[in-house]
């Protein structure tokens, strides 16, 4: 995966967003069914961070939004799994939408 | 001592290391795999079901027989990684480590084979010997997947078994494989993952700043990247190992790489990946799974809430049509035939024994059993439900509900088995991961009315109130859940400050469920609760036998009379005299007694009689008043004893405790009052 390698070389100091301003960060909770987006940070505490992390979100990695309504919990599938997420959870998990 | 410059391959050693045990297997893998199947299929009912010690986390250990020599295995908790996120996780490890069993078997699944590596890239970096074992290799033909097994052990360097443990194929070839690693007859080349190149670097040097500190049995490379990865409980043991400027350069370093976990993580997908070039064929893109179209409706937000409406209705169904008439059965022709036949033995006996084993022991112990089928038939359906992966989305489909009570949706189903009985929602909150939310959900569980309760509820509501007798159970049943609901806010933010645990759960693929495995559960939960709540049920069943009885051998006269007569004002609160109190504190042993109390204390054995005599001598207010407090009361001996295994300790028994006794005297005083003012 092309994004999987250009990700791994950005360090911490630049955030990704200067790298192409247009590109803009936003949570997952805002990418609506049906859109992909790529993983890009998660702000949270090291609990969640491990847990997600082992469930495969890692920078890089492509989301696919299974199902979102708007409110309540959400699915997404990543790394061929899928996985419940939480509104609250969601909103801390910054994404970058790809292009459809 | 650590050796600081270890080799970048190891050759792994596969000597025996239990001289003079049975050689000791290790099942690891995430949850969802398949390896309690697995577990299940090789031990059969050679296995022990206990706790790990401290914990509450299930812990089975069996034994099996293969080539002639038998071996141990142990079933680790199911884990998505090794780090110490959760106490699950902290055991896995903490056993491979400590324990050093002869051979771990890592079950994976060949139908998200990406995901259920990553488990594989943690075991692999550690000393012990690794066969990985491929399941559900059917579901991943059935999804598209093609898998090539030899590349696969190639590309890992330790053996690659095919299964499909529900069909019980590949078994064989597996204990081949095991037996060959046991006896060392296979060298195994583990390729390890590494770290993203940006932090090799900060690897390094941690891991020459801890060289000669590292406590066995931690490896001194594996510590180092714990400690990058942020594990919490090996950053506090290596914080009071080292010497505090050691450490100090140490947590300087871990600063500036606070990113180093998504780094670690990231090398170990990376290897993954390299790994899955090689070896898998995807499916086709655009190929709709099975499990994509049953969650198109399984978690939609309206039509899934009618499933599991659908889905409950159908529990509840079987439950009456199949448990009322055998519980029914086992009262008249079990426990009332072991009671005329104890009767009939003990003619000469002096009464006082014949009613002690007659009504304090059968009577006791006649609960208990009459129990049994309601007990199995909701543990078969949970069992089922989880089994064929639908608990995922019932606890989807209710999270936003729960919510309110800052528990998430897996709290759902525990609670929901307590209108059957409150004994398998306890039992059932295992399936919660986090052990806040699990711990709300076991002190909360019991304000669920359960059947027996209803079944006071609406012989008492039909004497006393005719018609409106169906809405005041509906309105008894409504109050309770209200309780619930309020206890749970207030415990939750009590006890945990009001924090909310993450929810983040993995949807798993439908699949068929394997009724072994169920019918296994059904009997080990089953087994668990005769032998744990049986004995406690025993004994409180002869303390209240002797209460009753003691000193003159009338109920009128005993000291639990003298109790209720004691307490008496406190049950003028809320309406009672002394033998509605007497009545209430017998249904402690089981709910329904109050009712049985109620025809000795009035000595009317037939029920007709028993429900005039009723509501010739009690207002409606004070009915309203006791069927309150019955339902609030405090948990019966069997929840009791649940609780406290659940929990881990009497103390949250005795939270539970004054919890329902405060909320049944508050509550029923004030339904009282009202009921009266308003002239009932």
């Amino acid at each position: 995966m092309p994004h999987e390698t250009r990700r791994s070389r950005l360090s911490r100091e630049s955030a990704p967003q200067n790298e192409n301003p247009s590109e803009q960060l936003l949570p997952l909770s805002e990418l609506e069914s049906g859109q992909q987006a790529t993983f890009v940070e998660l702000r949270g505490g090291w609990g969640m961070k491990g847990r997600i992390t082992s469930l495969g979100f890692t920078p890089g990695v492509s989301i696919l939004m299974i199902q979102n309504y708007g409110w309540g919990p959400l699915i997404v599938e990543v790394r061929g799994t899928r996985v419940a997420l939480g509104r609250h959870e969601a909103n801390r998990i910054l994404v970058q939408r790809s292009p459809s | 001592m650590n050796d600081c410059h270890p080799a970048d391959v190891a050759v792994q050693k596969t000597e025996l290391r239990s001289q003079g045990r049975l050689p000791l297997i290790a099942l690891a893998g995430q949850p969802n795999m398949g390896k309690s199947t697995l577990f299940n299929l090789l031990t059969g009912l050679n296995q022990h079901v206990g706790n790990w010690p401290g914990k509450t986390i299930e812990r089975r250990e069996g034994t099996f027989h293969d080539n002639g020599r038998s071996l141990r295995l142990i079933d680790l908790p199911g884990t998505y990684s090794l780090t110490a996120n959760s106490p699950e996780e902290l055991i896995a490890r903490e056993f491979i480590l400590r324990e050093q069993p002869d051979l771990v078997i890592a079950v994976v699944s060949a139908a998200n084979l990406e995901r259920s590596l990553y488990l594989v890239a943690e075991l692999i970096s550690l000393p012990t010997p690794l066969v990985v074992a491929l399941n559900m290799m059917d579901v991943a033909e059935m999804e598209g997947y093609r898998i090539d097994v030899d590349i696969l052990q190639a590309a890992l360097g330790v053996p690659v078994v095919p299964l499909v443990a529900t069909r019980a194929q590949g078994v064989r070839e597996l204990l081949q494989v095991v037996d060959q690693v046991l006896k060392g007859e296979r060298v195994l080349m583990p390729r390890l993952p590494e770290i993203r190149a940006d932090h090799q670097q900060a690897l390094k040097d941690i891991q020459n700043l801890i060289c000669g500190y590292v406590p066995p049995p931690y490896p001194l490379e594996w510590t180092a990247l714990k400690l990058l990865e942020g594990d919490a409980e090996l950053t506090r043991l290596m914080q009071e190992t080292l010497p505090p400027e050691r450490w100090e350069a140490v947590h300087d370093l871990l600063r500036a790489h606070d990113d180093a976990l998504l780094a670690v993580a990231s090398g170990r997908y990376e290897w993954i990946n390299r790994v899955m070039r090689a070896a898998v064929a995807r499916p086709p893109v655009g190929q709709i799974s099975l499990t994509e179209r049953l969650d198109r409706w399984a978690t939609h937000p309206v039509l899934g809430f009618a499933i599991l409406a659908l889905i409950l209705g159908a529990v509840f169904w079987v439950t009456f049509t199949l448990g009322s008439p055998l519980q029914a059965w086992l009262e008249t022709h079990v426990v009332e035939g072991l009671a005329t036949l104890a009767a009939a033995g003990l003619a000469s006996a002096p009464p006082w024994l014949q009613s002690l084993v007659v009504d304090g022991i059968i009577g006791g112990v006649g609960s208990v059993i009459t129990f049994v089928p309601i007990l199995a038939i909701f543990f078969a359906a949970f069992g089922l439900l989880e089994d064929v992966g639908y608990m995922a989305r019932a606890a989807y489909v209710m999270d936003n509900f729960m919510h309110l009570m800052g528990l998430h949706g897996k709290s759902f189903l525990p609670l929901f088995l307590g209108f059957g009985c409150n004994v398998p929602a306890v039992m059932g909150t295992r399936v919660i991961d986090s052990w806040s939310a699990r711990l709300v959900t076991i002190l909360i569980a019991p304000f669920i009315p359960c059947t027996a309760r209803m079944a006071v509820v609406a012989f008492l509501a039909g004497a006393f109130f005719g018609q409106s007798a169906t809405l005041v159970s509906w309105g008894l049943a409504l109050l309770s859940l209200a309780m619930l609901v309020l206890s749970g806010v207030m415990l939750n933010g009590l006890l945990f400050k009001g924090k909310r645990s993450a929810f983040i759960m993995e949807m798993p693929l439908y699949h068929i469920p394997n009724w072994r495995t169920i019918a296994l559960l059904v009997w080990q939960r089953t087994l668990a609760f005769l032998k744990k709540a049986g004995t406690v049920i025993l004994g409180f069943s002869m303390l209240i036998w002797l209460l009753s009885t003691l000193p003159g051998g009338e109920l009128e006269n005993s000291f639990l009379a003298m109790f209720g007569k004691l307490v008496e004002p406190i049950g003028r609160w809320m309406g009672f005299d002394w033998r509605l109190t007497v009545a209430l504190l017998t249904s402690f042993l089981a709910k329904e007694n109050a009712i049985a109390t109620l025809s000795v204390v009035f000595g009317s054995s037939e029920e007709g009689g028993l429900s005039q005599i009723l509501v010739a001598t009690y207002s409606p207010a004070v009915a309203l008043s006791f069927l309150t407090a019955t339902m609030l009361f405090i948990p019966c001996a069997a929840t009791l004893a649940a609780i406290k295994q659940e929990a881990g300790s009497w103390r949250w028994a005795l939270v539970n405790i004054a919890l329902m006794l405060a909320l049944s005297i508050g509550v029923s005083s004030l339904v009282f009052w009202l009921a009266k003012g308003w002239g009932w």
